[in-house]
């Protein structure tokens, strides 16, 4: 793996006030969720990796380089931050061309570049209309665009689907994975726990300044085994199913749901539930199955559960 | 572990600055606030023009006088260093407070070009809105008088470097003040006009340390003072005002530059 | 059948009325003070602004234990008229600071929203800021007007005990209207005016300072009096003097305090229109 972001042993404080405390992680190509409720310190995790703030204690690299004071990295990153900031008597165009020149690109280069920006996040229509009179939505992919537009190696996407419409969330989305699968480091923080889903199930899940989990969603709740998941089951026979399973040892509660006739079932040791299930499925007409917390949300939820 | 990315280097600095500029360039000059401190800055123009139609009798002073008094007082004392201070203040702390900094901020440049080329963009805006003010002021209480607009035409040259070197000076100092203070205003104020407006009329060697004592010396043509100044103010040589002026200006640039490239801006929404 | 209603889709007028409570401004002049009273800056410079306040009831307690001074420094309108006048710069720099941004930033962050969806008025609102500013400007003027005058009082009571002098709390008390209000006024346009306080304060700052140098200028080009007019502060000051008493200054020595008056009501009175025009709920985005 090639790590472009690595925070090692990192915190920030300001003032009296952690906000981030003793991060480490290393992030490569992909697409990496970064979730936690608001005030977790997603956005200041985000500040750091791009160099905006100094880490108070630990390292900080962006692209193998110290991430503040090292602007040469923004050749090769790009940043949508969560601010509603523009140059607001400027053209769609006009900002991310003029965005582009302090890249480095010549006038023609970066105007054909920017152009090819405004349309990935579908905003050609509007790239000549002044950005003081674009909708909430539109302010959000114009300020994408100019993240995008340079074609960073590693780009920072703090709450980008905000204020966009369900067509365009979509189209956001696509375009965070497919960035993902061209080898791209994306790293998208967001509090939004179903809009991620969509995206990627590799997140770095963040609460009160620290770091709770990191890796793939499912290898995440599989490190939660002493956490029961819950599973629901419709089977033919029910009751004589429920039956067999209260035999588990590692069986924490069963219900009958009366209303639905499907079981609920608490387990410990998931992969052993499922063999038994598997085995007796056949007998009592297993019809159904789901891990009904298998989501961010239950994950998080019993993460940051006091 | 490494990258893989090839990293190239920082921009060179001043082909960076050049595009900070046209960007910031474009963020001051055709703004609102140009517009309005145009027209304070033309108010010299409509007086004297209300002089020169209707002459009051017996008007003490001829036309270059006036527009010697106008340099001197309305220009470089006082709205010159107010221009300086609603502008060069703004450089940084403009872009904090409206959070469009971060795009500066995260892109290939060094804080050095950022700094240089809105510094760039303030000078052209504050000219281009002061050096129409002053020829035309010039043109209309020195045009059709006895003395023509030749007689005063070598002074009007010196007037626009010293207005220009003012402009040079107050807008590095409160370019400093901007981006080392969250409210510049008051302190700024505070410089203008307790500062710079009672101790450069105190006796003795108190105005060395006022920059509105060499600023009024370039004048070379002002009238004389009236009231405590006729008392109390201390002019100095042209090269002696130039140099302090000047070496005054750089080092708040370096300083600010210096502070600029320390510093954190949290911007956040 | 569906059950889905389809509701007509015009504009509706609600016929029922609730009634509004008084003085609704208060809570946003409270608020607002409130706040400034938490700024060590506002605090700092009431404090300084008052250091002359003691500087001249030292200048007084001199002339009671040397009665002889008093032909150098007179303990009379005119002790109050200079002072109230020296009172200006802070005046000025107490505006920028509690003033530029009162409208501005609520212009600027949409906070003016906030208010309107209450049960308040523009008038409300305009209200409410105008008594903020109102108040911090005569903590810088009138305030300490009134103590200095009962300091004053109670240090030299042989010299302002008597009854007349008691005319002098409604004449100090005018001349700091004269001074509070149309700053009031001026400021709060370049409030509305300006959509960043910096520049708001700065604004003010041009035309209060501009203003007087003009006349300064034009006084000297013509020897005129009436170019006193021109400047804001020339005319607050002539209408002091009238208020006072006292000899007008060389610069507006026959100038009539009736039209520098006229000038400072008409100043103040397009003011409270700019606001009543530039404070707006809804950004028209052109």
């Amino acid at each position: 793996m090639t790590a472009r972001v690595v925070f090692r042993k990192a915190s920030r404080w300001y003032g009296p006030v952690m906000a981030l405390n003793d991060v480490s992680f290393e992030l490569g190509p992909g697409v990496f969720g970064l979730l936690g409720p608001n005030g977790a310190g997603k956005s200041s995790l985000l500040k750091l990796a791009c160099g905006q703030l100094r880490p108070s204690q630990g390292t900080v690299e962006l692209l193998g380089r110290p991430a503040f004071g090292s602007p040469e990295v923004f050749h090769s990153v790009g940043l949508c931050s969560d601010t509603d900031a523009f140059f607001e008597d400027f053209t769609g165009l006009q900002f991310v061309s003029a965005l582009l020149s302090l890249n480095g690109f010549d006038r023609a280069e970066a105007e054909k570049l920017a152009t090819a920006a405004i349309e990935t996040v579908d905003l050609k229509d509007a790239m000549h209309r002044k950005i003081g009179g674009y909708s909430k939505g539109m302010r959000q992919r114009i300020k994408l665009a100019q993240a995008l537009a340079h074609q960073p190696e590693v780009l920072f996407l703090d709450e980008p689907l905000t204020g966009m419409d369900p067509q365009n969330r979509k189209r956001i989305s696509d375009l965070m994975k497919r960035l993902g699968e061209e080898g791209r480091t994306v790293l998208v923080s967001t509090h939004i726990l179903h809009e991620l889903e969509q995206v990627t199930r590799r997140v770095l899940l963040i609460h009160n300044g620290r770091v709770l989990a990191e890796g793939d969603l499912g290898e995440i709740r599989d490190l939660l085994d002493r956490h029961p998941r819950s599973v629901r089951l419709k089977a033919r026979d029910a009751r004589g199913l429920a039956r067999e399973l209260v035999l588990l040892p590692d069986l924490v509660s069963l219900n009958l749901e009366d209303a639905t006739g499907h079981l609920l079932a608490e387990i410990r040791k998931p992969d052993a539930f499922f063999s038994r299930v598997q085995e007796l499925s056949a007998t009592f007409g297993v019809e159904e199955m789901w891990v009904t917390d298998e989501n961010l949300e239950s994950v998080f939820s019993y993460l940051v559960r006091k | 572990m490494t990258t893989e990315t090839e990293i190239r280097a920082t921009r060179p600095v001043w082909s960076a600055a050049r595009d900070v500029f046209f960007i910031s360039i474009e963020r001051m000059l055709p703004r609102p606030r140009s517009f309005w401190v145009f027209l304070l800055l033309a108010l010299p123009v409509l007086l004297g023009g209300l002089l020169r139609i209707y002459p009051p009798k017996d008007l003490p002073l001829t036309g270059f006088e006036l527009y010697g008094m106008v340099i001197a007082l309305f220009f470089v004392r006082n709205l010159l260093p107010l221009v300086a201070l609603l502008f060069g203040s703004a450089l940084i702390s403009d872009g904090v407070d409206s959070k469009t900094l971060t795009y500066f901020l995260t892109r290939p440049i060094s804080r050095l070009s950022i700094f240089l080329g809105e510094f760039l963009a303030y000078l052209v805006t504050v000219l281009t809105l002061t050096v129409p003010c002053v020829v035309l002021t010039y043109v209309v209480l020195c045009a059709g008088t006895p003395q023509g607009l030749g007689f005063g035409a070598p002074n009007l040259i010196q007037d626009l470097g010293a207005s220009a070197l003012t402009l040079f000076t107050y807008g590095s100092v409160f370019a400093l003040l901007g981006v080392s203070l969250k409210r510049p205003l008051i302190p700024g104020l505070l410089f203008l006009f307790v500062w710079e407006g009672f101790v450069a009329n105190f006796p003795g060697d108190a105005p060395n340390y006022t920059l509105t004592a060499y600023a009024r010396s370039l004048i070379r043509h002002r009238p004389s003072e009236e009231g405590l100044a006729e008392l109390f103010s201390k002019f100095f040589g042209v090269g002696e005002s130039v140099l302090v002026l000047g070496i005054t200006g750089v080092v708040c640039l370096a300083l600010a530059v210096w502070i600029f490239s320390r510093r954190e801006y949290v911007i956040s929404s | 059948m569906s059950s889905t209603q389809i509701y007509e889709q015009h504009y509706r007028r609600l016929d029922a009325s609730i009634p509004l409570r008084n003085n609704r401004w208060i809570p946003i002049a409270r608020e607002g003070l409130k706040a400034l009273f938490a700024l060590r800056a506002y605090l700092g410079l009431i404090a300084i602004a008052w250091l002359p306040v003691f500087v001249r009831l030292v200048q007084v307690y001199f002339t009671t234990r040397f009665p002889e001074a008093r032909r150098i420094v007179p303990v009379d309108d005119k002790l109050f008229c200079d002072f109230l006048g020296q009172q200006i710069p802070w005046m000025l720099l107490m505006s920028a600071l509690a003033g530029a941004g009162l409208i501005a930033n609520d212009m600027r962050t949409g906070g003016l929203l906030l208010y309107l969806s209450r049960p308040l008025t523009l008038s409300d609102y305009i209200f409410g800021k105008v008594a903020i500013l109102f108040v911090s400007l005569s903590m810088v003027t009138l305030i300490p007007g009134l103590v200095l005058f009962l300091g004053a009082r109670s240090l030299a009571p042989d010299v302002l005990g008597g009854m007349s002098h008691l005319l002098l709390v409604p004449k100090i008390v005018a001349f700091a209207l004269v001074l509070v209000l149309p700053t009031t006024g001026l400021v709060l346009a370049m409030s509305a005016l300006a959509r960043n306080a910096r520049f708001a304060g700065l604004g003010f700052f041009f035309v209060f300072v501009g203003s007087t140098v003009a006349q300064a200028i034009a006084w000297r080009a013509t020897r005129s009096s009436y170019a006193g007019l021109i400047s804001i502060q020339a005319s607050m000051r002539r209408v002091g003097e009238a208020i006072f008493g006292l000899k007008p200054s060389r610069m507006t020595a026959d100038l009539p305090p009736e039209w520098a008056l006229a000038v400072l009501a008409v100043l103040f009175l397009s003011c409270l229109v700019i606001l009543k025009t530039r404070v707006r709920a809804v950004e028209i985005v052109k």
